[in-house]
């Protein structure tokens, strides 16, 4: 899923951009508003995080343009201005979300996670992905959940979610890491050995019971992991 | 400049009120000198009939000595010679002014013109038209009395008695001639008088008799010829001099017999003056006739002039001052809207730095291996203080949008247990620094209709309160409980408290508890005001609850939801 960030305070757009990929979308950014029309027409992006106070053109412009040309993709505003009028306004262009500054990743994180499932629910039958079981959980791509047996709802990342189908899919061997790498943050945006780690322990946090003693995602010391069912 | 009604409203108080005032006292004012102007222009044209009567008057007296000291004789031996006869009808000849000549004896009886065959037809007709007045028959006027010895003007004049001196009676005065007894005769008339005049109405119009008495007794006089006596007065009276207006002399029919002056009166036009004729001449009325131009001129004082000039200085001066007044409103207004603007833009401005501050130290939170367990405090110290700097902006931005009356609550179905447990999630670290232990007891599980970040932010305020004041106490205490009708949050703690005191004070902008409480310890001293104001709009209040020890604060939300709410 592509995600285009238009943002002129460019640490933020960094931070986003971090945000984003973290967990597993790969974006595109946008300096101002102009910048930001012209990547949306030759990325064809996901969706779209939109400041609104930028140079060029306006947030509330790009939007009203963006809707011009596709009613369909989702669209999040991200503003310094908290004024009741401003999010009618920007939900009246069509906008889906509008988070006011300042904001935390979890809750840009969680945010942009719904809006995800939006996208994923308007896909058509043929292109939605299937949920699957792994041992006590049952992985639900599209809604970027999981469900423990004992009901429990588990928020996944979208990586978080390719991690775990390329280990279902390899359901019993052992995955390196170069495939994890290539499967799961694509391109040629290759982390280094320790994000991998550290999004596997954050992961096994999650899903497994007790994270010191995994059984879904097991680590195979030289190699990679393994589900083994 | 957004300006409210009820600015207007006092500005035009300020300048209207007053000049309605002196509008109505100018028009009062202009409206009696108006009144003054007329009874001083009427005054200045009686004045000047006045005048002319004055004029009358002198010739009047002048006639009178003259027939007093030059024509009539004053001693009669018998009123019945022939050579007194022809004296008489040779005075009668020679003398312009005199008609006919009578002469009464002592008995008060016609002598002359001589009730017998050789007399003229004139002085039979004479004879015939006052016979009335030999008789005694006729209403006869004696000479008016003066109002007072002061507006008595002693017309001098040779060997004059005063009791028969002539009087100037001021036109309009209540001294007119008065009706003598009816029945008296001039001799009656002539027992306290040494002459006098006879006016009567005869025929065409008011005939004049002057007489004297003699040194015997009788009386001798004249009819005046009406025709010479006009002749002379017109030749008194002033054919030119007036610059404007006319001046017209009629007879006891209202006839003119004489006028002067450039002005034309219009018909109907009604005299501005009018004043009689001085005795014997009192049925004659000098009229003055004023043009518009003239009238105009009089009435349309400087006093107007002055008094507009002065309405309007006032209402300039007033204009001025409810300027400079509002000028002066304005550049405070402007000026506290400027720092307000100003707060509400730094504070705009420091969200976007505080959002990356936030999200850089989340991010490096992620990044830190499990173990680092200082490098996680220390992010976590720059994770809530920067939430600290986040709720400190949305209290002065909800403090200027109050100011603003722009501070509005955006109810729905809300948790509130979910929102309390979310703000103390914020705090838990900045509590654990400060070793407070935090007890939160949950009891409100049903959902109400109310805002959540309102509510968020009140309590927010309440535990912020409790760390920078309480924290001495070492304990929070959070619950909230439901019944049928309320929803209720209480933050409470151990610290000093607040002394009752303050009361209610605490929760006005900017009050500060100034005592070692608050000694050393930063805040803006709204986080209440805006708390309270925030319950408020939420549709519930906040309140200090008296607590034996440390504070406590309860907010109270009404437990209100729709049926849809209810099924959802």
């Amino acid at each position: 899923m592509k995600v285009l960030i238009a943002e002129d305070d460019r640490p933020m757009r960094e931070a986003i951009v971090d945000i984003l990929e973290r967990e597993g979308y790969a974006t595109v950014a946008a300096r101002d508003g102009r910048e930001a029309l012209e990547r949306f027409t030759t990325e064809k992006p996901d969706f779209v995080c939109l400041d609104i106070m930028m140079p060029q053109v306006n947030g509330y412009d790009v939007c009203r343009q963006i809707r011009a040309h596709d009613t369909n993709v989702p669209v999040v505003f991200l503003s310094a201005k908290s004024e009741e009028i401003d999010k009618v306004l920007g939900l009246e262009l069509g906008a889906d979300d509008y988070i006011m500054k300042p904001f935390g990743m979890k809750e840009f994180v969680a945010r942009v996670r719904a809006i995800s499932r939006r996208c994923f629910a308007q896909r058509p039958e043929r292109e939605r992905n299937q949920s699957f079981v792994m041992g006590a959980i049952e992985v639900i791509p599209d809604e970027l959940r999981a469900r423990r047996q004992d009901g429990l709802i588990i928020e996944l990342s979208l990586r978080d979610v390719r991690i775990l189908q390329v280990l279902c899919r390899y359901k019993g061997q052992a995955v390196s890491r170069d495939l994890l790498f290539r499967e799961c943050w694509g391109g040629d945006r290759y982390p280094n050995s320790r994000t991998l780690d550290q999004h596997i322990s954050q992961l096994r946090k999650k899903i497994e019971r007790d994270p010191k003693t995994p059984k879904l995602i097991s680590t195979v010391r030289g190699v990679g992991y393994r589900f083994d069912g | 400049m957004f300006v409210r009604p009820r600015q207007i409203a006092i500005f035009l108080c300020i300048v209207l009120v007053p000049l309605a005032i002196a509008a109505w006292l100018g028009l009062k004012v202009a409206r009696d000198e108006q009144q003054v102007g007329r009874h001083q222009f009427q005054s200045l044209l009686e004045g000047r009939l006045r005048d002319v009567d004055s004029t009358i008057a002198r010739l009047i007296q002048d006639i009178e000595r003259q027939f007093v000291d030059q024509i009539l004789p004053t001693t009669i031996d018998d009123t019945r010679a022939p050579a007194l006869f022809d004296e008489l009808r040779r005075l009668r000849r020679t003398n312009l002014m005199v008609r006919e000549v009578f002469v009464l004896d002592k008995e008060g009886g016609l002598t002359f013109p001589p009730n017998s065959a050789d007399a003229s037809p004139d002085e039979r007709s004479f004879r015939q038209r006052t016979d009335a007045i030999w008789r005694g028959r006729a209403v006869l006027y004696e000479p008016p009395a003066t109002a007072s010895g002061d507006e008595r003007t002693q017309v001098q004049g040779p060997e004059r008695s005063p009791s028969t001196s002539m009087a100037l009676i001021r036109p309009g005065s209540e001294a007119t001639p008065t009706l003598a007894e009816q029945g008296d005769t001039v001799l009656a008339l002539a027992e306290h008088r040494l002459y006098g005049w006879i006016s009567w109405y005869w025929a065409e119009g008011m005939h004049l008799l002057f007489w004297r008495r003699t040194d015997e007794g009788h009386v001798i006089g004249v009819e005046v010829e009406r025709i010479a006596l006009l002749a002379r007065i017109i030749a008194k009276l002033p054919a030119a001099g007036l610059d404007d207006g006319r001046v017209v002399l009629i007879d006891s029919r209202g006839h003119p017999m004489h006028q002067w002056g450039p002005y034309e009166p219009t018909d109907g036009q009604t005299a501005a003056a009018r004043s009689p004729v001085t005795y014997p001449l009192h049925a004659w009325r000098l009229l003055h006739y004023a043009s518009p131009a003239q009238t105009k001129a009089f009435l349309a004082s400087s006093l107007r002039l002055n008094l507009i000039l002065g309405f309007v200085a006032l209402a300039v001066a007033l204009l001025a001052m409810a300027f400079m007044f509002y000028r002066d409103y304005a550049r405070r207004m402007r000026d506290a809207a400027q720092r307000v603007n100003f707060v509400t833009q730094v504070s705009h401005e420091l969200k976007t730095p505080l959002t990356n501050i936030r999200l850089y130290a989340e991010l490096l939170d992620t990044e830190l291996d499990e173990d680092d367990e200082r490098g996680h405090k220390r992010l976590s110290v720059i994770i809530a203080e920067s939430q600290r700097l986040t709720r400190l902006i949305n209290n002065i931005l909800a403090f200027s949008r109050n100011r603003k009356n722009r501070l509005e609550a955006n109810k729905s179905l809300i948790h509130i247990d979910d929102v309390v447990a979310s703000v103390l999630e914020q705090f838990a670290p900045a509590l654990a620094a400060r070793d407070i232990e935090t007890v939160f007891t949950p009891g409100a599980d049903t959902p109400i209709h109310s805002d959540a970040d309102a509510v968020g932010q009140i309590v927010a305020n309440l535990v912020s309160n409790v760390e920078k004041y309480a924290a001495d106490g070492k304990y929070l205490r959070v619950s909230t409980h439901q019944s049928a009708h309320s929803t209720s949050v209480r933050v409470s703690d151990r610290g000093p408290g607040i002394p009752v005191t303050h009361g209610d004070k605490v929760f006005r902008p900017f009050y500060r508890v100034s005592d070692k409480l608050t000694d050393g310890v930063t805040g803006t001293g709204i986080g209440l005001s805006i708390a309270r104001e925030l319950a408020r709009l939420s549709g519930g209040r906040l309140s200090l609850v008296p607590s034996e020890r440390g504070t406590c604060f309860e907010l109270t939300l009404d437990r209100t939801i729709t049926n849809d709410e209810e099924r959802a």
